[in-house]
């Protein structure tokens, strides 16, 4: 049947905005907030009539946060934190590993080590879009605040994600920006040089430092980076000046010293989810004052397993620790517990007080959540019934009654942690009607695309469209197994594989040689192996890690060869017959200034990428700013966009398309990682391999399907947040801006979709006739699959939200669902696609 | 002629009784196949030889030796098992045995190449991944060597299928498709032993044969058009 075309653009423009629609209400629903208690905690809410509470060992603070200090970092053998270490071994330090729950990024592990509270999802998103004001902790009570609530005065030095926490809350402030990853050094110098003059004063009561350097030494080039050594002496040379000046200065004699870590890293040096590396944080307590504590701990020490080293503590027990050592009362949403090594500080009844005043916090955020559980305290005595809250009840009851000190301890304590295992492993109540709604929405905008295929029929033999939905069905069912998502890279170069058979038989078939095919298989396989992903294999040997980061001669001159085929790709689409030497004049700019721009870039930040023989040449060009080297790449590729469409009546249009496409190609290489250069260079050889094909509508969507996927993988990416690659997200940028910073990172992360939509069109455009209906058909079949595959992560995050790995492996595939279908999908595979059919057609 | 019916009998049970005998085989061998790979690989394999061998000179038409030259070109009815004769039955072992060295000798590193290609792992578990491609090769190629020969024509019409089905090509596509499915469940975090590569292709080898047999039967005649 025969669909007008209005209708069609009419159905894609419904479908679409369907499935965005369904998608933002999901997201709403799945990620909610947490309810959490209003105000800030009093002493009174604690302790009845007249009872005091346990009195203060300490009256200041200083809170050192340096960002990813992951245990071993300051345990280990090979660490540089050898000042520190010697604390440990002489008793005045405490040594503890942190876990940090996922997501374990920045601004939700400063939640829970203020707060004491577990933030769920959307802090996450959150930490992204910075500017959200929803994000501050005004309104809930955290340690700063009970500092400032007894009249004390806190000033802070560092991220200034803790200005956007914590507003109006600090004297005196110097805030950095966390975003700029590149920067190792200034970073952190902007932190110190208020050390030593804050240190003299004696105005402040509490002294928060975030250091970034080593968390963005780890984005750039791992936890076994050439930096991160001396990075540790630099930090520990911090504690060293810390601690000796508490040790002297009597204005500082009763201050409590805190060196901790907000999350750690993993092998790739990235953050965000859960492996052990990555929750692994280092917490260390120091103060002349603790030696009473008689503790004897050895440094380096020996790791129980990888990364636990001494006793394993949860983050949010930080803050009830904190604010007790200080004699403040606990932060109301509390969910840690008070460590208990340090309990020998006081005598045996304020130990008994000091563990009561936390369980009557945890007891309190269970009647938040239960009503029912005040009357059962108020009454006095164990009920006898079995009910977990029952037996709960029982517990406090013969806690309060009990006789003897060691005795009412133990049962506080047990309390406490029944307490925090009910609170925290309470499922978050989700919405599941909107839930329910949203995945309806979506299914209507399936039915919509399903039509496509149901009514009018998609042009193409019957055999592609079988495919299309075995592709299609296969991949959605796929979404319901954890290892799969976790893995789904297994399954796009299984698919991808297997359908370069089917374009080997085609090619025999059509009596062609098959040459073409094989050439596409074999840059397949070197694709896949180029870096290794996913869960269970990342971080294994592959051609980026070790071979190409061994042999960097290798590696640039793939590199250069690349750039070699871009200049020539783009000098061929450039050249009019007049005048070819405009062509070589126009293409050389770019080429070169991107070069330069990589060079530069790799002196500064990856040296053991450059061979010997470039390292002069780059530390040369190295001193012009980077920012303005990727300004002037940036640039250059816009004039000559604005130069080709202004042009567009001299150009053919046949060849605005690849000219297009080849400037793209230079921009995608500037914002890729060195070592990803040459698959975009193995991505465009396929498609001119691709486009001498003749391939259909259908077959080229399929194609461009595939690869898309495939080497959205192969770059490196994962549906891990900690896949995510933040190193070339500041590219040109000299300011801070989200809606910059957003589109660099994503053109990077996403930068073989884009030069496999972009691919595609062009295939699209030397195969066919009438621009208006090959678009249409495009965006129908994309549509279609992307439909499909957003329904079916939305069904699974719904069916298994009690499962054990929502938050670590669906909510995370969610997150990069959303970017494939309302980023990836509706801006560049539809609007941009479709401007760019617009102009090539006109 | 009775001789001849008791004959094309044996033949007709043999070739019932060969996708049976194949499985059984890995079947009963499948512990030691999970256990260690490679070893039961290398152990099976001429237990396979064996079975394909038989399977060939008793059930399948073949063109070996001289007679390719006069036959070749003309339509063959290749495949019926009533045409194994007696008084061929030497040179059709000789011709099985001949297939069996052209599979093994260009069969096996053709077939070593395509699964690489197609994501088998080379620099760890190399024996794995070429016993396996031997494994495919007795099973999908010898059959066909024996009954096409080394005709340069016929082999591209194998590989772009556009032969007509038939049980061999049926279970030399099967062994091919059932390989490439076999690779499915490798990355679901079981932890089973048997998600041990390359298990799980070996298997899907040997019931993508049995399988593709009886398709060959149901499809026989047809082609595969993919453009």
């Amino acid at each position: 049947m025969v669909v007008q075309p209005s209708l069609r653009w009419l159905r894609l423009a419904a479908g679409n905005i369907l499935l965005v629609l369904a998608v933002l209400v999901f997201a709403k629903a799945f990620f909610p907030y947490k309810p959490f208690l209003q105000g800030l905690a009093q002493h009174a809410d604690y302790h009845d009539g007249g009872e005091t509470p346990a009195p203060a060992q300490f009256e200041k603070i200083v809170f050192m946060l340096v960002d990813a200090l992951r245990s071993d970092f300051v345990f280990g053998d090979h660490s540089g934190f050898e000042y520190t270490q010697s604390l440990i071994r002489s008793g005045v330090a405490i040594p503890f590993t942190a876990h940090a729950t996922s997501p374990t990024i920045t601004m939700p592990k400063i939640k829970a080590l203020t707060t004491g509270s577990i933030p769920g999802f959307l802090d996450l998103i959150l930490n992204f879009a910075e500017s959200d004001t929803t994000s501050t902790l005004a309104t809930q009570d955290n340690w700063l605040a009970q500092i400032k609530q007894s009249g004390k005065k806190l000033i802070m030095f560092g991220d200034d994600t803790w200005l956007k926490l914590f507003p109006n809350i600090f004297e005196r402030t110097d805030g950095t920006v966390s975003f700029f990853v590149s920067d190792f050094t200034e970073v952190d110098n902007n932190v110190t040089r208020h050390v030593a003059p804050e240190l003299r004063q004696s105005d402040w009561d509490a002294m928060i430092l975030h250091y970034l350097g080593l968390d963005h030494i780890g984005h750039k080039t791992g936890p076994r980076s050439q930096h991160m050594i001396p990075k540790q002496h630099e930090m520990d040379g911090i504690v060293k000046q810390v601690y000796q000046a508490i040790e002297t200065s009597d204005h500082l004699r009763d201050t409590l010293f805190v060196l901790v870590g907000d999350h750690g890293m993993n092998d790739g040096g990235g953050h965000g989810g859960s492996s052990s590396g990555e929750t692994s944080a280092a917490l260390v307590f120091m103060s002349p004052k603790l030696k009473a504590l008689q503790s004897e701990y050895t440094a380096p020490a020996v790791p129980r397993d990888e990364f636990t080293y001494y006793r394993r503590i949860e983050q949010s027990d930080v803050a009830p620790t904190l604010t007790t050592l200080l004699g403040l009362p606990i932060p109301k949403n509390n969910l840690g517990l008070f460590i208990q090594d340090f309990l020998p500080l006081w005598n045996v009844d304020d130990q008994v007080k000091i563990l009561n005043t936390n369980g009557r916090e945890l007891s309190r955020l269970i009647s938040a959540s239960y009503s029912d559980f005040d009357k059962l305290l108020a009454e006095g005595k164990c009920n006898q019934k079995t009910g977990q809250l029952d037996k709960l009840a029982c517990t406090w009851h013969s806690a309060v009654l009990s006789p003897q000190p060691s005795e009412q301890m133990n049962l506080f304590s047990t309390f406490s942690g029944e307490c925090q295992d009910i609170l925290t492993s309470a499922a978050t109540n989700y919405d599941t009607d909107s839930m329910l709604i949203a995945i309806i929405i979506g299914s209507v905008s399936l039915l919509l695309f399903t039509t496509v295929w149901a009514v009018d029929g998609v042009p193409g033999s019957g055999f592609y469209k079988l495919l299309f939905w075995a592709l299609s069905l296969s991949y959605s069912g796929m979404m319901i197994a954890s290892s799969y998502v976790e893995e789904e890279q297994q399954y796009w170069y299984w698919a991808a594989s297997g359908w370069c058979i089917i374009l080997l038989i085609r090619e025999l078939q059509r009596n062609e040689s098959g040459s073409k095919s094989i050439i596409l298989l074999l840059l397949l396989r070197l694709t896949r192996r180029w870096n290794q992903t996913g869960q269970k294999h990342a971080g294994a040997p592959d051609i980026t890690n070790p071979f190409l980061t061994n042999n960097p001669t290798i590696l640039w001159t793939l590199v250069f060869f690349s750039y070699t085929d871009m200049f020539f790709r783009l000098k061929r689409s450039l050249s009019t017959r007049s005048s070819p030497i405009v062509g070589s004049v126009m293409a050389i700019s770019p080429i070169v200034a991107s070069i330069l721009f990589k060079l530069s870039m790799a002196a500064l930040d990856t040296r053991e990428l450059l061979p010997q023989f470039l390292t002069p040449l780059a530390d040369n060009f190295s001193k012009i700013p980077p920012v303005t080297q990727a300004q002037i790449v940036f640039s250059l590729l816009l004039l000559q966009t604005t130069y080709l469409l202004l042009s567009h009546h001299l150009t053919p249009s046949k060849k605005i398309i690849p000219a297009l496409h080849n400037i793209l190609t230079i921009f995608l290489a500037t914002q890729s990682r060195l070592t990803n250069i040459p698959l975009l260079w193995f991505s465009n050889v396929s498609l001119t391999l691709l486009d001498s094909m003749s391939l259909t509508p259908l077959q080229i969507s399929l194609t461009t399907l595939t690869l898309q996927h495939t080497t959205f993988f192969a770059l490196g990416n994962s549906n891990a947040i900690s896949s995510v690659d933040l190193s070339n997200a500041y590219n040109g940028v000299s300011t801070f801006n989200v809606f910059v910073v957003g589109v660099l990172t994503f053109v990077s992360n996403w930068a073989g979709p884009i030069l496999h939509t972009s691919g595609g069109i062009s295939l699209l455009f030397n195969n066919l006739g009438s621009v208006g209906n090959t678009y249409l058909t495009y965006a129908e079949i994309s549509s279609t699959f992307r439909a499909a595959a957003m329904l079916a992560v939305m069904v699974a995050c719904m069916v298994l939200r009690t499962h054990l790995f929502v938050w670590t492996v669906f909510s995370p595939k969610y997150l990069f669902a959303m970017m494939w279908t309302c980023v990836h999908h509706v801006i560049v595979d539809l609007v941009v696609a479709g401007g760019v059919f617009y102009i090539g057609g006109r | 002629m009775a001789s001849m019916a008791d004959r094309s009998g044996i033949a007709e049970n043999i070739r019932h009784a060969h996708p049976i005998v194949l499985l059984g085989a890995l079947y009963a061998t499948f512990t030691s196949l999970v256990n260690d790979p490679p070893t039961l690989l290398l152990q099976l394999l001429p237990v396979t030889i064996g079975i394909q061998i038989i399977h060939a000179s008793t059930c399948l038409g073949n063109s070996g030796g001289s007679k390719v030259a006069t036959a070749s070109g003309n339509k063959k009815k290749a495949k019926s098992a009533s045409k194994a004769k007696s008084e061929d039955m030497g040179s059709n072992v000789l011709a099985a045995f001949f297939s069996l060295f052209l599979a093994l000798l260009i069969g096996t590193p053709a077939a070593f190449i395509v699964i690489v290609l197609l994501g088998a792992p080379i620099t760890a578990d190399l024996s794995h991944t070429v016993l396996c491609a031997a494994h495919l090769s007795v099973l999908a190629g010898l059959p066909l060597v024996y009954s096409y020969y080394v005709q340069g024509l016929k082999w591209r019409d194998i590989v772009s299928l556009n032969l007509p089905m038939d049980e061999v090509y049926g279970g030399a596509l099967g062994a091919c498709l059932g390989a490439w499915l076999g690779a499915v469940p490798i990355p679901l975090d079981w932890d089973r032993d048997w998600q041990r590569w390359p298990v799980t292709i070996v298997v899907g080898i040997y019931a993508g044969y049995a399988v593709g047999r009886l398709g060959g039967l149901a499809l026989i005649g047809k082609v595969a058009r993919f453009n």
